[in-house]
């Protein structure tokens, strides 16, 4: 169990702070985008 | 959806002018960056996740949409200083404002709906309803407040079920979050800006992590 906790923690380094930060605020400008826009779709009518 | 087009373009064309231009991927570092899920997730509970949006009434989800947008509007002026942001402050205004003075929902006239659901059999919506499960809700042209800043855009390409009404204030969203992706590839890190430079790290992000792999020996 722990060599397999220690695998995890040893991939988890390998990612580059840098990159999750920049995923991290890529998914959040979605969700900005998506939470302050109000497009109406037709919201299952006449679908 | 359509908003979410304006992310993937200003994205790849971030990428691309990194590209052509030689330059390392930045992008700004954002201050509470924490409030855009926080207003992202109970607007998703209202308007998307059907066993929630179900039991929601319509006043609540209206205090939903109204509240959330002001996180949000707490979260643009905390970054006004970064590229983009005015536009998306605006946008966002300018939604907020159409949606508060028209009971909590995005207005959309019975004209627009028309056009945009014209196979809906009768009774599938009516005026002073909401519209389905969206933000919207159907109001006479003549009775919208600020009917200029309502959905009544069309875009109706494809089919019916991609068929979308969009607002002035949608539109001048797309542009800010194109505007901030554009800042990707721009010229040299900022004092806020968070740069991904390194010789082999230009451009690819997958390059990136590639280059962090053989840092660390694999």
């Amino acid at each position: 169990m722990q060599h397999y906790i220690l695998s995890a923690k040893l991939s988890l380094a390998k990612i580059d702070p840098r990159y999750v930060r920049l995923i991290i605020a890529l998914v959040s400008l979605a969700m900005f985008v998506l939470a302050a826009g109000a497009p109406g779709a037709t919201g299952g009518v006449g679908n | 959806m359509i908003l979410l087009y304006a992310v993937l373009a200003g994205l790849l064309a971030g990428l691309v002018r990194a590209g052509l231009t030689r330059r390392s991927l930045r992008f700004p570092g954002l201050r509470l960056l924490w409030l855009a899920p926080a207003a992202y997730l109970p607007q998703h509970l209202a308007f998307q996740f059907s066993p929630a949006r179900r039991l929601l009434p319509d006043d609540l989800a209206a205090f939903i949409l109204v509240g959330t947008q002001l996180l949000l509007l707490a979260f643009v002026w905390a970054n006004r200083q970064q590229p983009g942001f005015w536009l998306l402050g605006l946008g966002l205004v300018l939604n907020l404002l159409v949606i508060a003075l028209n009971g909590g929902f995005m207005p959309i006239s019975p004209e627009t709906v028309a056009r945009l659901a014209p196979d809906a059999p009768p009774g599938t919506w009516q005026v002073g309803e909401r519209l389905g499960s969206t933000k919207d809700i159907v109001l006479p042209a003549a009775d919208i407040r600020f009917e200029w800043l309502s959905d009544r855009f069309l875009m109706t390409a494809g089919t019916s079920a991609n068929r979308v009404a969009f607002s002035i204030g949608d539109v001048i969203i797309a542009l800010g979050a194109f505007r901030l992706l554009w800042m990707l590839g721009s010229p040299g890190p900022g004092r806020t800006s968070e740069s991904f430079q390194s010789p082999e790290s230009r451009f690819s992000l997958g390059s990136l992590h590639s280059n962090r792999e053989r840092e660390y020996g694999d």
